[in-house]
């Protein structure tokens, strides 16, 4: 048992791709060069496909008499961004294309293990960069729709007593979109090593294609709905 | 594995920023653009459609007016021409009766003339008869002269008794 753990314990940790020969004394962990890690890399390929996937579907569009491929890109636009809109509103519309991004990203990142490459989802800075980009994208839109005033005022509603409640909301929120995803990436991936071990055959199979596909689509789904459910929440007050 | 390293997290960043302007650039807006010239297509389509209909319903509006108005002026042309007909043939008509009146009482003048001449003759021819026997009865041209008028007179009084 002493070797699977071993083992899992290396699948797990973050490789380092290579390191960026610039070597800071100060920080620790640059003293040898800045290490770039494996999601880093995974999420270029994941960018280059989906921006090569974009531009050739979108190549030569036209109004009418369309092509199959025009098709296939409209579908995919329309099915996303439709799905983005009801989750936020129609007062959300501008965040739906970020929305959407992050959506297509994590979903592709989370199944990217059918190709045989680490969910870059499964490395905690992806993570802690996404939830951190999505609470600083509900707060900016709560600045930007409400005013400075409004939206510290914000941190008062329903109730004065709650203020410390809502500034914990602050750190809460974005930790728990970050853990979550996280986690449940994570756990998957764990879980398919140690079925791999017992059974290599058959049943890594049916259950990859749960937890990568399945699992890592709900996943990107949970997090993009519990974004802009916060971000239609800050711009409610708006109407009331 | 639950490290979080500040050049990596900072990498993650950018890279989600390069995708999220990449996408829009190269997937959400051409795509949504060539949505909304479709729908501005549609639209003008449909408003064009619009504007033909209601240019035929006027049209169409315009044509029956006009129709209902050349089956007035149908109506009104042939009340004024049956009206002048009636009029042409009441005027004949009387005229006619006129004529026949007029040509009647001539005739009726002419007939009593006629009589009146006729009668007049037979007077004159009975009288001249009479005288003549009278004469052949008395022989004389001189005192058959004054039968004659004698006669005459008789004669005259007994038109006047009748």
């Amino acid at each position: 048992m002493g070797n699977l753990a071993e083992y899992l314990m290396e699948e797990l940790e973050c490789e380092t791709v290579f390191k960026i020969p610039i070597r800071i004394p100060q920080i620790a962990a640059y003293a040898d060069g800045i290490p770039v890690h494996e999601s880093i890399v995974v999420t270029w390929i994941i960018m280059a496909v989906l921006i090569l996937v974009s531009i050739i579907l979108t190549r030569n569009l036209k109004v009418d008499h369309i092509s199959k491929r025009q098709a296939v890109a409209e579908l995919i636009v329309t099915k996303l961004t439709g799905m983005v809109e009801g989750m936020i509103g129609e007062n959300g519309k501008a965040y739906v294309p970020w929305l959407t991004t992050v959506l297509l990203y994590i979903g592709v990142a989370n199944a990217i293990g059918l190709f045989g490459m680490k969910a870059p989802t499964k490395d905690l800075n992806v993570t802690v960069a996404l939830a951190a980009m999505s609470i600083i994208l509900v707060e900016a839109a709560g600045i930007y729709q409400l005013g400075v005033k409004r939206w510290l005022h914000k941190f008062l509603e329903p109730v004065a007593v709650v203020l410390p409640i809502n500034i914990l909301e602050l750190v809460t929120r974005p930790l728990s979109l970050c853990m979550r995803l996280f986690g449940n990436v994570l756990g998957a991936f764990v879980i398919m090593e140690l079925i791999k071990f017992v059974v290599p055959v058959i049943l890594p199979a049916v259950l990859c294609c749960y937890f990568d596909i399945f699992d890592g689509l709900l996943q990107a789904y949970v997090f993009v709905f519990l974004t802009s459910m916060y971000i239609s929440e800050m711009l409610e007050v708006e109407e009331a | 594995m639950l490290s979080v390293d500040p050049f990596n997290l900072i990498c993650t960043v950018v890279n989600l920023l390069i995708l999220f302007v990449a996408l829009r650039i190269f997937l959400f807006k051409p795509v949504q653009k060539i949505i909304a010239e479709r729908q501005a297509q549609a639209d003008a389509q449909l408003n064009e459609a619009a504007a033909r209909q209601k240019e035929a319903e006027s049209l169409k509006a315009q044509y029956s007016s006009s129709m209902a108005k050349a089956e007035e002026e149908k109506k009104q042309l042939l009340n004024t021409a049956r009206k002048d007909a009636d009029e042409q043939y009441q005027k004949i008509v009387e005229e006619a009766k006129a004529q026949a009146k007029q040509i009647e009482e001539r005739a009726v003048a002419d007939a009593q003339n006629q009589k009146n001449r006729i009668l007049k003759n037979t007077e004159k021819e009975i009288a001249d008869m009479v005288v003549a026997a009278a004469e052949k009865m008395v022989g004389t041209q001189s005192g058959a002269k004054i039968d004659r008028s004698l006669y005459d007179e008789f004669l005259g009084k007994a038109g006047e008794e009748q």
